[in-house]
């Protein structure tokens, strides 16, 4: 579904990325590891074109990033760290059709999508709440909603459980777990290996901003991770 | 934060769904006609108010307490009235009164409006503005992109100068005062680049757009808007 072929980025002199070839296919799920600064968030912009590669070529579906971003960034759905961030709108019903708004949805069948992924996600009942009021793990909640009522085929979580208390962070991971089994790719970077090894089928561990390994994820020992630098 | 901002919630009532746009007509020409009026006038309007405001399940004591905040600017305009003409105090008290009623009407309007769907009635309302080439859904998305983030930039100020008190002493106040400008600020544009991609990732433009919160207006708005403004009217001019 997504390849990348010797794919390089740099920020300003800073090489990020270096020489990165991989595929990920459909129905995969990739777990990103990695130490802080080793490109991982890099890694997971490239795939919907939000960063364009400097070298190389990133592909979805065998459309170039650098021809299809809109195209590409319906297909391909981005769930951040910081909920905050990634809330536009005041009222949670308005915040979900905030995407569906951009692609010229029409209002009834938006509100059809609306309805029915607030209560797959089990928060109906936040429909109209100002999102102020939300606890951290709604608040992801209602942005994988946002992200999800666009119907991505493949969702990339950057870090989605970093900021959540403990019972939020296994709401989310389940929901992430259950989209998998949906049929949805996923490419997830996390600084926990546990936690997505729950659900994983494959895994890339990032070094520097080269690919230190890639591979199955029943791969991923503890004594790899010690050799880049991550707790077992 | 002022109070007036973030009350909102949906209830099913008449003022809450009827369309923003003849909403806000309906105000900005009932404050014009407040003006015109004098006490008696005013003193009808403000029982009209409270029993809209009651139809809208609007706590009266909410719309009292609103007097509190300006208190002190009400006193001072007094003050003026009875220093420089106290023949004029009457006039005083009236400026008062229909300043009361102004920020009760505004209280009403933005407890019944979502911000969005202000924006949104402002934008229709505003088409002249696409005469001079701004897309509408660029500045509605800014406008309520600015008001999602003030509460959070408020409580984000709060929690670094709460951090910054716990480490700095007494002595460094100064300084840190700088520490959360600069904190607040460079927080801000890491925050912005982080919105910024959130929103390029939810495909964001501004042709071919379609809006959740259709605010057409549509007969029964606009008669329940003329007929509120034809009562006042009459009541100015006949009552
Ligand atoms: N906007 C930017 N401008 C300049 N350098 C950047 C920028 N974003 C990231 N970098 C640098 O690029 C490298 C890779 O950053 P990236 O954010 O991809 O790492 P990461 O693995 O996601 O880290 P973390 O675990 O902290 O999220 C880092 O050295 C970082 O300092
Ligand atoms: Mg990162």
């Amino acid at each position: 579904m997504i390849t990348l072929k010797n794919v390089s980025f740099s920020y300003d002199e800073k090489q990020a990325l270096s020489n990165l070839s991989l595929t990920i296919r459909k129905n995969d799920y990739l777990m990103v590891l990695g130490r802080n600064g080793s490109g991982k968030s890099t890694f997971l912009k490239l795939l919907n074109g939000l960063l364009l590669p400097m070298a190389g070529d990133v592909r979805v579906e065998n459309l170039s990033t650098r021809l299809h971003g809109e195209e590409i960034r319906q297909k391909v759905g981005m769930v951040f760290q910081n909920p905050d961030d990634q809330l536009v709108a005041s009222i949670v019903r308005e915040d979900i059709a905030f995407g569906l708004e951009n692609l010229g949805v029409p209002l009834d069948e938006m509100q059809r999508r609306i309805a029915a992924i607030l209560s797959k996600m089990g928060i109906a009942h936040l429909s109209e709440q100002n999102v102020n009021t939300l606890s951290y793990g709604q608040k992801q909640l209602v942005a994988l909603c946002g992200v999800l009522v666009m119907q991505p085929s493949c969702i990339v979580f950057d870090e989605p459980t970093t900021m959540l208390d403990p019972l939020n962070r296994k709401n989310v991971m389940d929901m992430i777990i259950r989209l998998h089994t949906e049929g949805n790719t996923i490419v997830h970077a996390t600084n926990d290996p546990r936690e997505a090894r729950r659900g994983a089928t494959a895994a890339l561990i990032l070094d520097r901003g080269r690919a230190g390994f890639h591979g199955h994820a029943g791969k991923v020992t503890p004594s790899l991770l010690r050799r880049f630098g991550l707790n077992a | 934060m002022p109070r007036f901002i973030g009350e909102y919630t949906y209830k099913d009532t008449l003022l809450h769904n009827l369309a923003p746009q003849a909403k806000i007509l309906m105000v900005v020409f009932a404050s014009a006609l407040l003006f015109l009026m004098e006490f008696s006038k005013l003193a009808f309007i403000l029982i009209i108010l409270c029993i809209a405001a009651k139809s809208a399940g609007i706590a009266i004591w909410k719309l009292g307490a609103l007097i509190r905040p300006f208190l002190a600017l009400y006193a001072m305009i007094l003050i003026f009235y009875f220093i420089f003409s106290p023949e004029k105090m009457a006039e005083g008290l009236l400026t008062v009164f229909r300043f009361i009623i102004l920020i009760m009407v505004s209280h009403v309007l933005l407890a019944t409006t979502s911000i969005s769907a202000l924006v949104r009635g402002f934008e229709s309302l505003a088409w002249p503005v696409k005469a001079f080439g701004a897309s509408p859904r660029t500045i509605s998305f800014m406008l309520s992109l600015t008001i999602r983030f003030i509460p959070v930039l408020f409580l984000e100020a709060d929690t670094i100068h709460q951090a910054q008190r716990s480490r700095c002493s007494q002595r460094r106040k100064l300084r840190s005062v700088s520490l959360l400008v600069a904190s607040v600020v460079q927080n801000t544009s890491a925050r912005a680049a982080a919105v910024a991609d959130a929103v390029a990732s939810r495909c964001y433009r501004t042709k071919g757009t379609t809006s959740i919160n259709s605010c057409r207006a549509e007969a029964k708005d606009w008669a329940i808007a003329a007929g509120t403004l034809a009562v006042m009217g009459f009541l100015l001019w006949y009552g």
